[in-house]
């Protein structure tokens, strides 16, 4: 199983635009979170996947090609934690910042 | 008093007229209805400024469009209703899409407060569009339309192109606010323009120069990129024979030495083979497409691939490379040209020139000059090639008319070739036409169409009758659904399952639009009516009556390898027979 993390501006639509990369794909969503990041506008989607890392690898590559999609993750996911943790991922946050120039 | 005019409040209609003119475009494809009506009443004060072609079907506004944009290399531009005017451009968006062509769609939508009610003709139009579009977005206030349609705009023309929709309500339309446009040169979470890969392609060049056997693939990413003279500069420096897919046609010369066919199921013998011989294989702006590739898993397998591409998630998507170059086409083969040494593949190109002549011999001279029985699809194209020099801009609609249009029309410019590759759209070629005809009206435009593609949007003639578009429409008239009766003869046992066509009388229908029309039936009198198309001025309609049983070779049958080449129904091709 695999977690996919997509860092999106916050556009209506955009839920359906990503989701639809996976039912495309006949990949089932497990779980799905979306939650507003600290950096203003922009929106973390949580989902978890299960397949194999070359179809997740191609899955990001195709979010990233959405226009309003900045970046995403993956990593393999135990089912265990907690999607929306309050405590966000600080390097991709990092990440995520330096690709739209925020201080 | 610019300072007033600046900040006096405008219709949100008048604000797209002002939008679309400040991004420079120059002709709209469009048909009025209910909930576009705002618009059109403001573009009635813009007829100086554009032109305005009335279609006769939103479908045949969609594919004009692209016409017009593969032709010219500006954004179409589409103007539609709300719901039924929206749903009948979705194919063509589909097509834009698959064959990344640069369209920003314009649509109605009922008011703010009936979106969701199932209002009269209200339509999801951006859950409709989400997947088939490159960007969509819903416009609900008037202020909104300027930003929206500078962003449409850079989206649809900027990395890979492809197609955009507005859908705007009619509130954003009537609703009051100032104009302010600026033009969109970035968007923060879009990267179109890869930044020059130059570690990969140092590799790349090394990788070059070590091999023995090397074969180039290019695709559409050329045209796009206006690689064509890097493309050519690379290859009369390095020697390399290239080969093109179906949509990289017209990007080189024909006749251009390096160039050794078209590649994939109905491409030439040449490439298909040497695919299977090449130690190398440099792929760029092409997406290994299914009708290339053909067996995914016998495809090259055994030579080293190099996959260039503008588009990350084209890199590795179907075929596995050992090394992916993420950049734009043409800067690419600038600074790979600069780091490959000359070099001379004669030996190795000399493979392409035994398949040259055994596909002569067994295939084209069969069916471009055969001396008995019906007319040939393929001798009607190459008539036409004779008597354009070469020179026109191709148009085919899809079937056994865009295979053969493709193998055996001739090309000496770029962007010679419109066809839809990816999604393969009947009905596509006689609109696709016209909107290369306005892009171009300097140079003849041919279309090869089927007696089946041309009655899906034949509609069209309208457009032609009102507009005068001079287009050269070539029917070529089998009575049958040719390429689907060419699958169900050779494998589906001859199971002819609806695919026999009962046409209408194509001179009555043609002649009740005001076009010109011709007909031959006889090898004899083939040249002549051909010229005679050619030199009528405005638009002329030639039906040619050809071999109803008409075959497509060579052909690499569904789930073979590409060096599976049936150069009959019952031959396969041998390399060195």
């Amino acid at each position: 199983m695999y977690l996919v993390e997509v860092y999106t501006e916050n556009q209506v639509g955009l839920l359906v635009a990503v989701t639809g990369i996976f039912s495309r794909r006949s990949l089932n969503i497990d779980r799905l979170e979306t939650a507003p990041t600290p950096l203003e506008g922009i929106h973390v989607l949580y989902i978890t996947t299960v397949t194999t890392l070359s179809m997740i690898r191609k899955v990001v590559q195709f979010l990233e090609k959405k226009v309003d999609v900045v970046k995403a993750f993956y990593k393999e996911y135990d089912g265990e934690q907690l999607l929306n943790t309050p405590n966000f991922d600080k390097s991709q946050l990092a990440t995520v910042a330096e690709l739209l120039n925020i201080e | 008093m610019i300072m007033a005019e600046e900040n006096k409040m405008i219709k949100g209609s008048h604000i797209l007229m002002r939008a679309l003119k400040e991004v420079g475009v120059q002709v709209i494809w469009g048909y009025p209805g209910g909930q576009i009506m705002p618009v059109y009443d403001a573009l009635y004060d813009y007829q100086d400024t554009f032109r305005h072609i009335l279609v006769r079907h939103e479908q045949g506004a969609i594919h004009a469009a692209q016409g017009y944009a593969r032709v010219s290399g500006k954004t179409g531009v589409v103007l539609v209703t709300s719901g039924p005017g929206a749903t009948n451009v979705m194919t063509g968006i589909a097509d834009a899409m698959i064959d990344s062509t640069p369209v920003v769609v314009i649509s109605g939508q009922v008011g703010n407060n009936m979106l969701g009610t199932d209002a009269f003709q209200e339509a999801d139009v951006i859950g409709l569009s989400t997947p088939v579009t490159k960007w969509c977005y819903q416009i609900r206030r008037p202020q909104d339309i300027a930003p929206a349609v500078a962003k449409a705009f850079y989206i649809a023309s900027s990395g890979r192109p492809g197609p955009v929709l507005l859908d705007i309500t009619r509130d954003a339309q009537v609703g009051l606010a100032e104009y302010h446009f600026d033009i969109c040169t970035s968007i923060r979470s879009y990267r179109p323009c890869p930044p020059m890969p130059e570690k990969d392609v140092r590799t790349a060049a090394e990788m070059i120069a070590r091999a023995d056997r090397p074969l180039l693939i290019y695709g559409q990413g050329i045209t796009l990129s206006g690689a064509e003279d890097a493309l050519k500069a690379f290859l009369d420096k390095t020697g390399i024979p290239a080969t093109s897919t179906l949509l990289g046609l017209s990007a080189l010369p024909s006749n251009y030495k390096h160039f050794i066919g078209m590649a994939g199921m109905h491409g030439n013998i040449a490439p298909n083979v040497m695919t299977q011989k090449c130690d190398l294989l440099i792929a760029i702006g092409m997406r290994f497409d299914d009708r290339v590739t053909c067996k995914m898993s016998e495809y090259a397998k055994q030579a080293r691939k190099i996959h260039i591409d503008i588009d990350e998630a084209e890199i590795g998507k179907n075929i596995r490379v050992d090394l992916g170059v993420h950049g734009d086409a043409k800067a690419v083969l600038e600074r790979l040209t600069e780091l490959v040494p000359s070099s001379d593949y004669t030996e190795w190109e000399m493979v392409a020139t035994k398949c040259r002549e055994a596909e002569v011999k067994e295939v084209i001279d069969p069916e471009i000059h055969p001396t008995e029985g019906p007319v040939t699809m393929g001798e009607v194209i190459n008539t036409v090639a004779d008597v354009v020099k070469d020179s026109a801009i191709v148009i085919t609609d899809v079937g056994q008319n865009q295979m053969l249009g493709a193998r055996y029309s001739r090309f000496n410019h770029k962007r010679s070739l419109i066809t839809s590759g990816g999604l393969g759209t009947m009905g596509f070629g006689l609109p696709a036409a016209i909107g290369a005809k306005v892009a171009s009206p300097d140079r003849q435009v041919c279309l090869f169409v089927g007696d089946g593609g041309l009655q899906m949007t034949i509609q069209e003639l309208g457009t032609i009758m009102q507009e005068g578009t001079g287009v050269k429409i070539v029917v070529l008239n089998n009575n049958w659904l040719g390429n689907v009766r060419q699958w169900q003869q050779l494998f589906w046992k001859s199971r002819y399952s609806f695919t026999r066509l009962m046409n209408p009388d194509f001179k009555a229908i043609t002649e009740a639009y005001g076009i010109k029309y011709l007909r031959v039936s006889d090898r004899e009198h083939l040249v002549e009516a051909v010229q005679q198309m050619i030199d009528e001025p405005g638009p002329c309609l030639l039906e040619a009556c050809v071999l109803e049983e008409g075959m497509v070779f060579p052909m690499i049958a569904p789930g073979k390898s590409v060096e599976d080449i049936m150069v009959t129904k019952d031959k396969l091709f041998v390399y060195g027979e």
